[in-house]
């Protein structure tokens, strides 16, 4: 009969399916072990020293047997971060320097380690250990995500001190190291990334009109390259929040609907709008 | 005689008829063990080699994230929805009609023979009830994103949530009272698909409570399976991941081997004792 063939392929495929170790048993194993992290992250200081050595062993024995998949590396971050939550400092500064120079040549990785022996200090209560951390992320892994975002970091954490001068002279710094980031690779979605960086620096330092003017430059020059609808709804956001030009927002917000009607920006911006208009009333 | 009579009658000559003939009951069986096969189709897709066949229709429907472990279980309800929907479609309706041939005492070929109808007529009902489901949630969405703030002085958590599973309910208990004779009506005449819903709507408005009886009383053994589904997330989190496939399993013993077979049966078991033969 004409279905017994495929019939039969089904169901040897059902058979053979789940046999191997493919990344999906992997990514199983994984879970498994990660749920027994998870009750160390929920209650740290509650954890007996054993259930911490088992579960370090567990995510090392995970690493040793799949050394080349990529939830490997994510163990080892997630054994540092256990010593971190447990308080066990300089265990977690060991395994982060361990995972730095095994990942050399992966910045990403290099500079996920770095920032986070910065994170580790800062729960020391050690800032000066940590921006020394967080200077060498900016100075060796510029062009990563975390790199990136680094320099923007630092001076929100003089904003939850509440040190507003350290603050302000962080941001000028970090919109310095952008806007030399920007010049560098022009063009770039790196550079885009920048300018929204400068922008919120400045939204940061009050100057609400520099961010304005970044954000429009940056919408001009990768006109038609990215989608720019969300730089807009953020000049929108800038100037009904910090310069209560809410009709300036409200054209705006007009402008991009009129760009794309039925796209999310546009329902977004719709959306803003209407509030803008109830808030008037 | 009284409706509880009628409803107490048409549950005793089923009970009687299967008892005599368990063959009636083989369908039902098939149907499920097809369920179930498809149900460890879907729970295996991201596993290799299927993970070749069914991951380019999940990432492309859904996204990538949903052939990776715990998240494909989040997936897995819908997409056994939807397995169950199109097997109903193509074999349950004439595994459908194959029941009601045996309990009706007709030759299994009546069913073989009246199969495009009986595929349309369960086609139809499916489809009107995907579609008018659908049409409901957008409905909400919409509503609850233009800013309403409430509908009929309830707010959006208790529509979208609760309230969608209920009006979900009702709309299967009502389309499938209206349709429940249409599959009886096209085995014992000459009648196609557009005669056999017409007849059944008519013999529905004539028995309307009976039918909602035979239809709904059922319907409420699977109530606890829908709080449970309705649930999923937070079994998931608090058991493990798998539970979702077991509830799949519990679904398909509730509704594919009790409700299904209760619902078919006692339905073609009331017309054949109260329709009208015209001579």
């Amino acid at each position: 009969m004409t279905f017994q063939k495929p019939f039969l392929l089904l169901l040897l495929g059902i058979l053979v399916a789940g046999c191997g170790q493919d990344q999906y048993a992997i990514e199983r194993q994984y879970y498994r072990v990660q749920q027994q992290a998870k009750n160390i992250f929920t209650n740290p200081d509650a954890t007996p020293p054993n259930e911490l050595a088992t579960t370090v062993d567990a995510l090392n024995e995970f690493m040793l047997k799949y050394p080349t998949s990529n939830i490997a590396v994510e163990s080892q971050f997630t054994i540092a971060q256990l010593y971190v939550v447990t308080k066990a400092y300089d265990k977690a500064h060991e395994q982060l320097k361990k995972i730095k120079s095994a990942f050399d040549k992966v910045d990403v990785i290099g500079a996920e380690a770095v920032f986070m022996r910065g994170a580790a200090y800062e729960d020391e209560k050690n800032w000066a250990a940590a921006l020394e951390q967080y200077q060498a992320v900016i100075k060796s892994y510029p062009i990563t995500p975390k790199g990136m975002e680094t320099p923007y970091y630092i001076a929100m954490h003089y904003k939850s001190k509440l040190q507003p001068d350290k603050m302000m002279e962080a941001l000028r710094e970090a919109i310095d190291h952008y806007k030399a980031l920007t010049a560098q690779y022009p063009g770039t979605p790196l550079a885009l990334r920048a300018q929204a960086l400068i922008a919120q620096c400045f939204v940061e330092l009050k100057e609400p009109e520099n961010a304005i003017s970044v954000l429009q430059a940056a919408a001009e020059a990768f006109k038609g390259k990215v989608p720019t609808d969300g730089m807009f709804l953020d000049i929108a956001t800038i100037y009904y929040a910090q310069l209560k030009a809410a009709d300036k927002a409200v054209a705006v917000l007009e402008k991009v609907i009129q760009g794309g009607p039925k796209t999310q920006a546009g329902e977004i911006a719709r959306r803003m709008i209407q509030k803008i208009k109830e808030e008037k009333k | 005689m009284s409706v509880i009579s009628h409803f107490k009658k048409s549950y005793a000559t089923t009970a009687a008829l299967l008892q005599k003939e368990p063959r009636i009951y083989l369908p039902f069986l098939i149907f499920a063990f097809i369920e179930a096969l498809s149900l460890i189709f879907m729970y295996l897709a991201p596993r290799e080699p299927l993970r070749a066949a069914m991951g380019p229709f999940i990432t492309t429907l859904w996204g990538e994230r949903f052939l990776h472990y715990p998240q494909n279980f989040w997936l897995l309800p819908k997409l056994a929805g939807l397995a169950k929907m199109t097997l109903s479609v193509f074999i349950g309706s004439l595994l459908t009609g194959v029941a009601i041939a045996f309990l009706y005492k007709k030759p299994i070929a009546t069913a073989f023979h009246k199969y495009a109808n009986l595929m349309i007529i369960v086609l139809i009902l499916t489809a009107v009830y995907y579609t008018m489901n659908k049409a409901i949630g957008v409905f909400l969405m919409k509503y609850f994103n233009a800013g309403h703030a409430k509908l009929l002085f309830i707010g959006p958590r208790w529509w979208l949530g609760l309230f969608s599973i209920v009006i979900s309910q009702f709309l299967a208990l009502v389309l499938q009272a209206l349709v429940a004779y249409a599959i009886p009506i096209m085995l014992t005449s000459e009648k196609k698909f557009i005669g056999a819903i017409a007849g059944s709507f008519v013999f529905f408005f004539r028995n309307f409570i009976i039918t909602l009886l035979l239809v709904g009383i059922p319907m409420l053994i699977a109530v606890p399976l829908i709080f449970l589904n309705y649930n999923g997330v937070f079994l998931m989190t608090t058991f493990c991941p798998e539970i979702i496939l077991w509830l799949g399993i519990l679904g398909i013993i509730v509704n594919s081997l009790i409700l299904d077979p209760i619902i078919t049966l006692t339905t073609a078991t009331f017309y054949l004792e109260n329709r009208v033969v015209k001579p």
